[in-house]
């Protein structure tokens, strides 16, 4: 861990003017900042509920028992599933808080991490200070509960990916403690959504058609067939739009080629499978312009993406002709750990994604109880159907955002998501050719009962 | 800090709506507080690793030699740089604790005690004093608050590594506390030296002499006599009793026959004279007195504390033993002496080696029962870890060492031994 390129005068050349602010601001890097309800002397002591909750193994699922398997829903399956829910949130977000816990007071003072933790500890209490969930009026307030939930925490991802680019900036946590840190964050992170979409689109159904009967193997309202070409043309179309300032010949971008099993459809997560889709395409993208936009004045070298419809997979393999990579380079592709010059770009570059949400609005009652409530609440909005469908993501704004804000993490990002799914993401090179990326998705339908397809 | 919360918009409708995205006020707020921000690790990582002088009685003397004007402001700011290395350090190593450790409000307090000096000396560093009044008022606010705010941190540390002592392993512990009072040690040295250079300087100081600075030529019965009265002061507060003490040293051995004491009045020039820290020695004194006094008070024991001195010239030591009959420690116990251990003043054993509780009000080298008193002490002793080589070549190196031998059931010796330059 060389803190070399940080100690080589770059304080010794600060102004007097720097300095000074540095002496007024230290206080700063004190452990409780003033805005934090949570973040206290008595924290310390709080905390001892934590470590009971530790103690509680959390209770991996399989899709199956999320969608409520079985052919009818029932008031006692919404009821079972809220009350799931209700106890699984605080003992996996436990576990993650403990994570925070145990890395080193440099890192995690960091400014985006402390945001994070504290998000999640505001979470923890006010979750496990709910009752038990008899009625389905009390589900329906639970559900308003995480639909705000939802919301609050969207502005998360982005602190989490802020939080690693300022640790690799500072080289303050080895590469593996870093990966291993964001995978599991993460993959926790996207396991906790799904188990509360699945239940809120549950409710959802339900309160809508309580009668409806499902084929044995539904999986759930969140996921949507499908169809492989479809969506790659979609995502295609919005990275070409993201890539004009830098090639602004749209009609000479590369073309997407499809071949193998092109009408392939299968059950998957929308927002998800854009965004897999979008960061490889992205790189497919920027790298073929980048190689060939000054040479030609031709369209340039299509990327050809094969669709492979196996048994119980679908694979895709984007390969472009855009120049490769090195193979040292390739290993640490997958790293959230940067060298700290190209860190410091990336987060440049997030820091002028237009929208972003940077601060968080973390409520608490006057007797400094945490509460999740929507700031809708209070208006002619319905409010008595929370809906999945129209969910703020972060991943959307990600995915449209402009060429210039690339953010260096997009891959290893995706391994996590792909992974959680029980699939895989792989690249090879032709060092001065071209990359393969090759994306394997399971077939939701017959992992319905795998059970590791939750990592809590 | 300068980060707020979102707070709901109103609309021209009257409705609330959720400012979820930021305006790019907030935005350019936000890169503002963030190129701050970015700064505040630098002095960490450029004083922290930077290389720092060996620490040595030789050094000291130094200074004291070339004491004049000129040499007072140059020592004040290369104090101030020094200062902030050390401080760096400690800062460096509170930061590399786990963040729950951290969070723990008695450990906080440390670090955030480390903070504000820091702040201070960036402060200082900008605008180092250019004479003699400028030296003055540098001693007495940069300095004398430096001593003073770092002062009574010891027991809250205890406390709050008492608190953690499930969330690190003993090894990690141990570790950060021995560079913790180490350097502590000499910054407080650095800091106190400085301090009494300037004082020398504007009082009268000898020039060319080496007793200007902290060290200076004691009288060690004295001192001994000194500091067997403060612990026995806290004696007779908390037992109603207190300890009597003989001192005897090499060069007059008592008169065996007339039971007389030496006669210390007479001078003898150096031997009974010793150059040394005094406030180094009076806690080294303070701390084995309290844990031999308290041991023949509990014990019923009427017999006085011994401390024998031998001090030589060439080369230039301090040795003491100082025995006493306190029934000695348990071999099981001695073996976790220097250890941290919280638990051994818990036991109602009565264990001749707890340190003494110290009744509130009672100031000074308060070390109350912490666990901290003799691994610190073997820290005054270590801190000038020179060796002194012989020049034939044929007797070993010399070094300041701390040896415990105890006697189960009958008392303990402790052997002192410092090297003087």
């Amino acid at each position: 861990m060389s803190t070399r390129h940080l100690a080589n005068g770059s304080y010794d050349f600060l102004t007097s003017l720097n300095k000074q602010q540095i002496a007024d601001h230290l206080k700063n890097l004190g452990p409780f900042p003033s805005y934090s309800n949570i973040l206290n002397p008595q924290h310390f002591y709080q905390n001892e509920v934590l470590i009971d909750y530790l103690k509680k193994d959390p209770h991996p699922v399989s899709l199956r028992q999320l969608a409520g398997y079985g052919k009818t829903l029932s008031k006692q399956k919404i009821l079972n599933s809220a009350n799931f829910v209700r106890l699984e949130l605080p003992i996996r977000l436990a576990m993650r808080i403990r994570d925070l816990q145990t890395l080193p007071f440099g890192v995690v003072n960091n400014f985006h991490l402390a945001q994070i933790y504290e998000s999640y500890y505001h979470l923890f209490n006010a979750f496990r200070k709910i009752s038990p969930i008899t009625t389905l009026e009390q589900n329906d307030r639970f559900c308003q509960t995480l639909s705000a939930m939802l919301d609050d925490h969207v502005f998360n991802l982005s602190h989490l990916m802020m939080g690693a680019l300022e640790v690799s900036i500072l080289t303050n946590l080895p590469r593996e403690e870093l990966d291993t840190f964001m995978s599991c964050t993460l993959r926790s992170r996207i396991s906790r959504r799904v188990i509360v979409e699945e239940h809120l689109s549950l409710s959802e159904n339900y309160r809508a058609k309580p009668y409806d009967s499902k084929p044995p193997d539904y999986i759930g309202e969140i996921f949507h067939q499908c169809n492989a070409s479809r969506h790659l043309h979609q995502v295609a179309e919005l990275v070409k739009t993201s890539m004009i300032d830098i090639f602004p010949k749209r009609e000479n971008m590369p073309d997407i080629e499809l071949e193998g099993d092109t009408d392939t459809s299968f059950p998957f997560m929308v927002p998800h499978l854009h965004y897999l889709l979008s960061e490889i395409l992205r790189n497919s993208y920027e790298a073929t312009i980048r190689t060939h936009g000054h040479r030609t004045s031709k369209k340039l070298p299509a990327i050809k993406v094969t669709i492979i419809n196996a048994e119980k997979q679908v694979i895709f393999r984007i390969s472009d002709q855009g120049g490769g990579i090195s193979h040292d380079k390739l290993a640490l592709v997958w790293s959230f750990s940067k060298e700290p010059e190209l860190a410091k770009q990336s987060l440049a570059n997030f820091h002028r994604i237009p929208g972003l949400q940077l601060y968080s609005n973390l409520k608490v009652t006057p007797g400094g109880s945490s509460i999740v409530e929507s700031l809708n609440t209070t208006l002619l909005m319905d409010t008595e159907n929370p809906s999945t469908k129209h969910k703020k993501s972060t991943l959307d704004n990600l995915i449209t955002r402009p060429y210039e804000h690339k953010l260096g993490m997009g891959l290893p990002m995706c391994k996590v998501y792909a992974d959680y799914w029980n699939g895989n993401l792989l690249m090879n090179s032709l060092e001065g050719y071209g990359s393969d990326t090759c994306l394997t998705l399971s077939k939701l339908g017959y992992h319905s009962n795998v059970i590791q397809l939750d990592r809590a | 800090m300068m980060f707020r919360r979102i707070r709901p918009v109103a609309s021209r409708l009257g409705q609330f709506r959720c400012q979820s995205s930021t305006t790019s006020h907030e935005q350019s707020k936000f890169l503002e507080e963030y190129k701050i921000r970015t700064m505040l690790e630098r002095p960490i990582y450029y004083y922290a690793n930077k290389d720092l002088p060996k620490f040595s009685m030789q050094r000291l003397y130094q200074q004291s030699e070339r004491l004049s004007e000129e040499f007072i402001i140059n020592n004040a700011q290369g104090t101030v740089e020094h200062l902030l290395a050390y401080n760096a350090r400690r800062l460096k190593e509170f930061r590399n604790l786990p963040y729950l450790v951290v969070l723990n409000p008695s450990i906080s307090e440390s670090y955030n005690t480390y903070l504000q000096t820091m702040s201070s000396l960036i402060t200082a560093s900008l605008d180092p004093p250019k004479n003699l009044d400028e030296n003055q008022s540098f001693t007495q606010t940069v300095l004398e608050e430096f001593i003073d705010v770092h002062a009574d941190t010891l027991p809250s540390l205890s406390k709050g590594f008492q608190e953690v002592s499930h969330l690190l392993s003993v090894l990690q512990i141990k570790d950060f506390l021995d560079k913790h009072l180490k350097e502590r040690i000499s910054m407080r040295l650095i800091a106190h030296q400085h301090i009494k250079l300037s004082e020398s300087l504007a009082g009268k100081f000898v020039q060319g002499g080496r007793y200007n600075g902290v060290i200076k030529q004691l009288n060690i019965p004295d001192v001994i006599r000194k500091n067997a009265e403060l612990v026995n002061d806290i004696c007779l507060m908390k037992y109603d009793q207190s300890v009597p003490i003989k001192i005897d040293h090499n060069l007059y051995p008592k008169n065996y026959w007339s039971q007389q004491e030496p006669d210390y009045k007479k001078d003898d020039g150096d031997v009974l004279h010793f150059p040394y820290i005094e406030y180094h020695l009076d806690y080294i004194l303070t701390e084995v007195f309290k844990n031999s006094f308290r041991a023949h008070i509990e014990n019923k024991v009427e017999d006085p504390v011994q401390i024998t001195i031998s001090t030589s010239a060439e080369p230039s030591f301090l040795e003491l033993r100082i025995r006493d009959k306190g029934k000695g420690i348990q071999p099981k116990v001695l073996l976790q002496i220097f250890d941290y251990s919280f638990s051994t003043f818990e036991s109602g054993e009565g264990e001749s080696y707890k340190t003494l509780n110290v009744p509130p009000g009672v100031g000074g080298n308060v070390v109350a029962g912490m666990g901290y008193g003799l691994p610190l002490l073997k820290n005054y002793v270590e801190i000038f870890n020179d060796t002194i080589p012989d020049e034939n070549g044929i007797l070993p190196d010399t070094k300041g060492l701390l040896t415990i031998q105890s006697y189960y059931g009958w008392g303990t010796d402790i052997y002192l031994k410092t090297v003087g330059n």
